[in-house]
């Protein structure tokens, strides 16, 4: 770091420009996410610098202590309307900014959201072969990576399901698990894609009872601390250890007040915050709203444990008849923050389990995707968008 | 700090603009450079810091003293202490004084004053516009209109919230 002194004094931030390695470690390595993509705009060297892989892999790591700390930071959320192809939004609890959001690719599904990377399926809209592709997909720097399979025998063998597997606390780089058949005959394999080297794993030795058909649907899993879950109330769970490649059976979610059954309104959904698993279920019918939140103990001993129990009337009576779950939001560190969002037709509201009031975060009825007594997005294609420079 | 059996003693620092500083030893050699230094040799003499001015240095050396003077009683009570001298030191700093105060401690290899320095300095960025950035930084802006449009548009949602562009 040997720079002369020129005749006419430079200022130190002029210095620090003309140089990469202090430019990037002093300053764009400590800037937020959202700061960064806005500042590609200053130049093409700023550009070049924030979009580099070994900059992004950097920051992640640099990073990933703050996520366990998050303080009053709350995640965003992509959420998607039930319209075909469906449109999405982007949406800020801290700020209440609702901006319309588009991938790249028109006809795109989001399958699952892990730490801060999407898993998309995105669909031939023209009728041709292959239907469907995957990617990986940051939706902060926009960057993606189509998902390629290996052939066995000259062809696809059935996927029977593919999860993202992402937790920069660990590391910056993600692995896919997928699970296919290679012909009808075999049991399951499990295969693991690993970002690092771009290589599949295959094991064909996982222990797993042969199970019919039906009941083998390994998608949609959750990225928690020490693996990935396939959780189904009602059903069996797993548990996949990625690092030792153990494939176990998890205890089942025992619902104190009837397992939710969708033909009445009910309904259960699996969600990952602050690093466990959750099963948040609603009963939502027409004279009752209330919402149950379990969560997975980290210690596997104890299994699901009821955290919160929400009474949502006052919430229907103030906004509407009627409730749809967008997300949660649990904050191990700050309880008085755990929070539920949800939607009404035209609205999204937040409520705080601890203190029991909630809140209209953002009222959208001047949207063209408004319409009254009608609800605009699905749980099912609302998830969280966090803040990540994570390579794909 | 190891501990010394000679008597404590003063060096002298001398910035790239002639000034010279009196500090003790033992606040100084919060620079990993200075102690690098002094273990090579200089202590006798004066120290040159080719990359650091007056200016600077008069505020590294109120650092050094302030930091050097909290007394040790546990390890944490010692980083909470520290922690809110920093933030103090640097409170009422405008973004050109921090700007020279990291790359002072980068180059005198004082990793806690650089980090806190780097956060706080992120911290008035964080907001700021991308005209503010390019002034301060002294950046030309080398796309055409068109491309600027481009990369603004791909990532819109992070231009909600900006502090307006004003002519400071």
């Amino acid at each position: 770091m040997d720079h002369k002194i020129s005749p006419s004094p430079k200022m130190a931030a002029e210095l620090i420009a003309e140089n990469d390695d202090l430019l990037t470690g002093l300053i764009l390595l400590r800037l937020p996410e959202k700061s960064l993509m806005r500042f590609k705009s200053v130049s093409k060297r700023w550009q070049s610098l924030i979009s580099s892989p070994h900059f992004a892999a950097a920051h992640t790591n640099h990073h990933h202590h703050r996520r366990r700390r998050r303080g009053r930071i709350l995640p965003s959320f992509i959420l998607g309307t039930a319209a075909q192809p469906p449109e999405f939004f982007y949406f800020n609890p801290n700020t209440g900014v609702f901006l319309p959001y588009t991938f790249e690719h028109p006809h795109t599904k989001i399958l699952q959201s892990s730490h801060g990377l999407l898993l998309l399926e995105c669909r031939n809209p023209r009728l041709g072969f292959p239907r469907v592709h995957y990617r990986v997909y940051n939706p902060t720097t926009r960057k993606s990576r189509k998902v390629e399979f290996d052939e066995y025998e000259g062809r696809l063998a059935w996927i029977w399901g593919l999860s993202l597997s992402f937790d920069p606390s660990i590391s910056p780089y993600y692995k896919l698990i997928c699970t296919r058949r290679p012909n009808f005959y075999s049991t399951l394999w499990i295969e693991i894609y690993h970002s690092e080297t771009d290589t599949w794993q295959h094991i064909t030795g996982v222990e797993i009872n042969y199970t019919p058909i039906h009941d083998l649907q390994y998608w949609a899993g959750i990225s928690c601390n020490d693996g990935l879950y396939w959780i189904r109330p009602g059903s069996k769970s797993y548990r996949f250890d990625v690092q030792t490649r153990h494939l176990e059976e998890m205890s089942a979610i025992k619902f104190p007040w009837g397992e939710p059954d969708s033909s009445s309104g009910n309904n259960n959904y699996i969600v990952e915050s602050d690093g466990n698993a959750h099963c948040v279920c609603t009963y939502f019918g027409y004279k009752n709203k209330y919402l149950i939140v379990y969560e997975l103990s980290p210690d596997r001993d104890t299994g699901w444990v009821e955290k919160y129990w929400a009474d949502l009337n006052p919430v229907s009576e103030a906004t509407g008849l009627c409730l749809r779950l967008v997300g949660i939001i649990m904050r191990g560190d700050k309880e008085v923050d755990s929070s539920v969002l949800l939607h009404a037709p035209g609205m999204i509201i937040r409520y705080w389990f601890w203190v029991k009031r909630f809140e209209v975060l953002c009222n959208f009825t001047s949207s063209t995707i408004y319409k009254k007594d009608e609800f605009q997005f699905k749980t099912k294609f609302c998830y969280q968008f966090i803040e990540s420079l994570a390579p794909v | 700090m190891a501990a010394e059996t000679r008597t404590p003693t003063t060096l002298t620092l001398k910035s790239n603009d002639g000034k010279q500083f009196s500090v003790a030893e033992s606040a100084a050699i919060l620079s990993v450079t200075i102690r690098n230094m002094v273990e090579d040799g200089c202590a006798g003499g004066v120290i040159p810091l080719v990359n650091v001015d007056g200016k600077t240095l008069a505020r590294v050396i109120t650092y050094m003293n302030g930091i050097s003077a909290i007394p040790g009683v546990g390890a944490a009570a010692d980083e909470e202490k520290k922690k809110s001298y920093r933030d103090k030191f640097l409170s009422d700093m405008d973004f050109e004084t921090l700007a020279d105060m990291v790359l002072a401690a980068n180059y005198l290899n004082m990793s806690c004053l650089m980090d806190a320095v780097s956060a706080k300095i992120a911290q008035v960025m964080e907001k700021k516009s991308v005209g503010w950035v390019r002034r301060k930084f002294g950046i030309e802006n080398d796309y055409t209109p068109e491309e600027e449009a481009a990369v603004k548009e791909e990532h819109k949602w992070t231009f909600e919230g900006v502090e307006t562009d004003d002519d400071n």
